[in-house]
């Protein structure tokens, strides 16, 4: 029984802390503050392909409270050789400062995600970070910086992460809640990896810097939300390669 | 018997023409019979910036409001506007707390027996 207790006491602590992508209209790429009505629920799927790799994510997340949304994702890619189920992500968000005005909405939250790997060849991976924003009827920005920690019993430990994306956004039309609304984005992402660890010790010829651009575009009627980018690699320095181009294209129902 | 047939199409169409006065007023009086059962609100929101958000104040208000009706959400302005069963009670609190759990602010809150005039856009 007390075991049982700890494992819900455990769950539900990494649950709190738990990074989300697809609640409401956040960048495809980067991170932003939305988080869901209370009782609200948001189902989503997002392909990401590239050169020679494909991955697909089920999500579904639920608010429960105006300010904290919780959510889950599933993962299928081929990644690592064959298409396959890549693990389980859960996550969370908390938006703990809001500035209300007419037509716009500033707000800071905190978000967190941690994503079970399915075996030991990739290590699990701890999600948590801050991300602003403010969205009015014709202008968005947003801005996330996000550690990412990589957990693994493996002797090789890849090096942690902080990640970081500041996003532009601008709605082309006249906005209207009874008909389909298009904003466009331009996302810029940056990430700094920490050296790798080899049986505890560094590895010298690893760790780096790498930069990517993402134009992308949110279709949205009613409840329902098709966001579709594509990401570029701009730089790199140190041991780290920049970010192959790659697409990717999400879909999303509110309910 | 043409002479018949005109005097009956005459006498007709003007029945047909009372009828169709009769019917339209009916239906004007029940209309506003319709429009005095109910009252109008209409609520100032801050926050509203975009359409897929609004679904949640939407969906809010028909599942916390039993009879609302008329519905229309002008996020340009900032307002919502509905109408309600007026032999139900509705307090500014519960307004307030539905905006609220939609993830928004209500700014102002205003009621009235006749419907608030729409904007431009729907």
């Amino acid at each position: 029984m007390l075991k049982i207790k700890k494992y819900v006491v455990v769950g539900s602590l990494i649950i709190i802390l738990s990074s989300t992508q697809i609640f409401a209209h956040d960048p495809i790429y980067g991170h932003g503050p939305d988080v869901l009505f209370k009782g609200g629920l948001a189902l989503g799927l997002t392909l990401k392909s590239g050169l020679g790799f494909v991955r697909n994510e089920y999500e579904l997340g639920y608010g429960v409270t105006p300010k904290w949304t919780i959510g889950t994702d599933i993962p299928f890619s081929n990644e690592t050789g064959s298409y396959d189920f890549d693990g389980i992500g859960i996550k969370s968000k908390y938006r703990f400062y809001v500035d209300y005005s007419k037509g716009a909405m500033l707000e800071f939250t905190a978000l967190g995600s941690y994503k079970y790997s399915k075996d030991n060849i990739k290590p699990d991976v701890l999600n948590i970070g801050l991300t602003s924003g403010r969205e009015s009827v014709a202008w968005y920005w947003f801005a996330s910086v996000l550690y990412t920690g990589k957990i693994t019993n493996s002797l090789l430990k890849p090096g942690d992460e902080i990640n970081y994306d500041l996003t532009f956004g601008y709605r082309l039309n006249h906005i209207n809640y009874y008909k389909p609304d298009y904003v466009i984005f331009l996302e810029f992402i940056g990430k700094h990896q920490f050296t790798s660890k080899l049986n505890n010790s560094n590895i010298a010829r690893s760790g780096g810097n790498s930069w990517a651009i993402a134009p992308t575009l949110m279709f949205t009627y009613r409840n329902y939300a098709l966001r579709a980018g594509v990401k570029f690699g701009i730089g790199e320095s140190g041991y780290i390669n920049r970010p192959k181009t790659n697409f990717k294209v999400s879909i999303e129902m509110h309910i | 018997m043409s002479q018949i047939l005109k005097q009956k199409i005459k006498i007709f169409s003007s029945i047909l023409f009372a009828v169709l006065i009769v019917s339209s007023f009916s239906f004007q009086v029940q209309a506003q019979q319709k429009e005095n059962s109910k009252k109008y609100i209409k609520l100032e929101v801050d926050g509203l910036a975009c359409p897929f958000c609004a679904y949640g104040l939407e969906k809010n208000l028909r599942n916390n409001i039993e009879g609302l009706d008329d519905l229309y959400i002008n996020i340009e302005n900032g307002y919502v506007t509905f109408s309600f069963p007026k032999q139900d009670k509705l307090k500014n609190k519960k307004l307030e707390d539905i905006v609220e759990e939609a993830g928004f602010k209500a700014r102002k809150i205003s009621f009235s027996d006749k419907p608030f005039p729409k904007g431009e856009d729907k």
